[in-house]
């Protein structure tokens, strides 16, 4: 075999594998008013290799302000804190309701994620109103977690690894409805961001 | 020495774990509120709710207000131990203050309204207390030219309806504010605000006297349930939230402006805040559910007077000019 055809042949399998290759999403999203709490973007995939999600609690707080999972996993919840904590949802627009009762300094609770997929639900403390996570069931993972601040509006994302074939992008935001678009690759696009009908800001998306 | 230095270090690594936090006391931000959609309310609105929210002819036998029970002269409460409604007959519970609300996450002392909003409309719709069902609000409300105005102007086209009835009233208690009392001004620098008494207090406050374990962050207030051992046969949160230990919960009150909201406890047990501090100072022992945070406190005569030094430094009146009625 001549060396050009040598060549030929090593570059034809990389060539095949085009629809296979990742990409990098990148976007930057803006608001006009303040943030949300917490959101998340992410590609809809049909599979995800997310492991057990861990929920914890210190300082009457959750230690984190979204947690993504998928259907069928356990979510485990540790009380970290020195004060008794009740974790709940009772979110039935999405089939989410659990209540893991009252949890004293150190202990531990699990329960089930089975609500609806492609969707985030609140998590509360019924003894500490003021506590308040989510955690999103989602397939996929290819995601970026958004972690809002009150006073920030500009937030970059970046989501590496993409396989092509995977076009079809969601946004989930507490208080929004759920925004699904298409971003195929090289694509950039400018999606509105909207809240009962008023646009609160814009993602603007490329994707290399 | 060094013996000394190692059992101090030995008894703060035993406490630590003991203290629970407590978010930092201050002035609350006005950056901080959350109003509903993140949009503040306009004037219109905020007027609209001050005229309901004195106006009688939102109960049934068209004699008592928001305002009778939350009375701005009384600290926005009825003086009373426990509620009256409207036709007389007595409620079950001491009526809570409203200032500060803006920054809160629940309401009612059980917590029954998650917000302001569906908390306007609880009471004037309760049967025990105005006892005015909703659509016949909505039709006399309607016959009144003025409230045509008003609610036109603050809501346009969308006129007069149980939403934007509980909009108007939520929007003007959100905007009755305390943030610049002696406290205030002294945790901004100014050092003279506060006399020695209430520095003391302030310090017990957040230490011996333990107070800080419930009553924290600008509001004083975590906005939580706690059953402090207040013995009567309300189950308090339990109620509402079906959840263990809850028996007796009742959501801790702010203190802004406590000095003018007597009496004081769910049910209006205690008449004066020295006798609040020294049913703290009891602590509450041999009273089935009591939250582990509540223990005796063996505070001094003096230290009770320097804990309601600082809790009047806490004062800061808000005056309402009550509005004509349309």
């Amino acid at each position: 075999m001549s060396f050009s055809k040598k060549i030929l042949t090593s570059l034809l399998p990389l060539a095949f594998a085009g629809g296979a290759l990742a990409d990098t999403v990148t976007a930057e999203l803006e608001f006009t008013k303040r943030p949300p709490f917490a959101g998340l973007i992410y590609l809809v995939d049909n599979k995800s290799t997310n492991s057990q999600i861990t929920i914890d609690q210190k300082d009457k707080q959750f230690t984190q302000k979204l947690q993504v999972g998928s259907s069928g996993q356990q979510i485990k919840f540790n009380n970290s804190d020195n004060v008794e904590h009740n974790i709940f949802t009772n979110e039935t627009k999405h089939s989410a309701n659990f209540d893991v009762g009252l949890m004293q300094p150190g202990a531990t609770s699990e329960v089930a994620l089975n609500w609806q997929e492609n969707s985030i639900v609140r998590i509360g403390c019924k003894i500490h109103p003021k506590m308040r996570a989510y955690i999103a069931n989602i397939l996929s993972d290819y995601y970026q977690v958004l972690d809002f601040e009150k006073k920030k509006k500009n937030y970059q994302i970046q989501i590496k690894d993409v396989p092509s074939n995977l076009t079809t992008m969601n946004l989930l935001m507490p208080g929004y409805k759920s925004m699904e678009f298409e971003l195929q690759p090289g694509e950039t696009k400018e999606v509105p961001i909207s809240k009962k009908g008023k646009q609160r800001g814009t993602l603007k998306l490329s994707r290399q | 020495m060094l013996k000394r230095i190692f059992l101090n270090l030995v008894a703060l690594i035993f406490t630590l774990p003991l203290l629970v936090f407590a978010a930092e006391l201050g002035t609350p931000s006005l950056e901080d509120i959350e109003y509903p959609d993140d949009e503040p309310p306009t004037t219109e609105e905020i007027e609209l709710g001050k005229v309901l929210f004195f106006d009688p002819r939102l109960s049934l036998n068209e004699k008592q207000s928001c305002a009778t029970c939350h009375n701005p002269e009384m600290g926005f409460g009825d003086g009373m131990a426990k509620g009256l409604g409207t036709m007389g007959e007595g409620l079950g519970r001491n009526t809570p203050h409203i200032y500060n609300l803006a920054w809160s996450s629940i309401f009612f002392w059980d917590g029954r309204a998650q917000t302001l909003e569906e908390q306007a409309l609880g009471p004037i719709s309760a049967p025990g207390e105005m006892n005015m069902p909703l659509p016949q609000l909505i039709k006399r409300l309607k016959k009144i030219p003025g409230y045509q105005k008003l609610f036109k102007a603050a809501y346009g086209d969308s006129g007069i309806n149980k939403t934007n009835i509980a909009r108007a009233i939520a929007a003007f208690e959100r905007s009755i504010i305390t943030r610049n009392s002696a406290f205030d001004r002294y945790i901004q620098g100014d050092k003279n605000a506060m006399d020695p008494a209430a520095i003391r207090g302030l310090a017990l406050f957040e230490g011996k006297a333990r107070c800080t374990k419930c009553h924290d962050g600008v509001n004083f207030t975590d906005d939580s349930f706690h059953n402090i051992g207040v013995n009567n046969n309300d189950v308090g949160r339990e109620k509402v939230s079906k959840a263990q230990g809850m028996k007796g919960a009742f959501k801790t009150p702010g203190l802004r402006n406590v000095w003018l909201t007597s009496p004081y406890m769910h049910d209006g047990s205690e008449p004066s805040l020295e006798a609040v501090i020294r049913f703290y100072n009891r602590g509450s022992e041999g009273i089935a559910g009591v939250s582990n945070l509540i223990k005796p406190l063996n505070l001094s005569e003096d230290e009770i007077s320097d804990l309601l030094a600082f809790l009047a430094a806490l004062t800061d009146p808000i005056i309402i000019e009550r509005p004509k009625m349309p």
